[in-house]
């Protein structure tokens, strides 16, 4: 991976596995990784 | 990711997982594989769209990818695999996240 400026993350907001809402913006002033999986089965 | 989450917390980093199973697949999996991260089910394809996640041929799910965001809100680095096992090591993904957080 290399390292580059690729623009603004689109924010999102959504519901987690608990249920409990999730907002990318909540974590502005920490690194995110975010895992964009292919599904489970 | 589940192994090494410590050393992402640890940096400051927050992983968040999201996938195309609805909320009952995703809490099955979660509990069975004891995720310490957040899980964020996306069966509408929301979030798939908006990080422009790639479909695999003949519609047969999505491809993943890992994108890593910076404390601003910026996508530093993005990585697009054909199946799980081709995304960055966690060895990576840390040294990108430790560039960023210095």
């Amino acid at each position: 991976m290399k390292l580059s400026d690729l623009g603004p993350a689109p924010g999102f907001e959504a519901a987690d596995v608990e249920g409990k809402p999730v907002r990318l913006a909540d974590y502005r002033g920490k690194s995110v990784v975010l895992v964009l999986m292919r599904g489970f089965s | 990711m589940r192994e090494d989450h410590g050393k992402f917390t640890s940096k400051g980093a927050v992983v968040l997982a999201t996938g195309p199973d609805g909320p009952d697949e995703f809490r099955a999996m979660w509990a069975r594989g004891k995720f310490p991260f957040r899980g964020i089910p996306d069966p509408d394809h929301r979030i798939a769209k908006l990080y422009e996640q790639r479909w695999r041929l003949l519609g047969l799910g999505r491809q993943p990818s890992v994108v890593v965001i910076d404390r601003e809100g910026r996508i530093r680095s993005r990585h697009d695999g054909s199946q799980m096992w081709d995304l960055p090591s966690n060895g990576d993904v840390l040294d990108l996240v430790a560039a960023i957080s210095t």
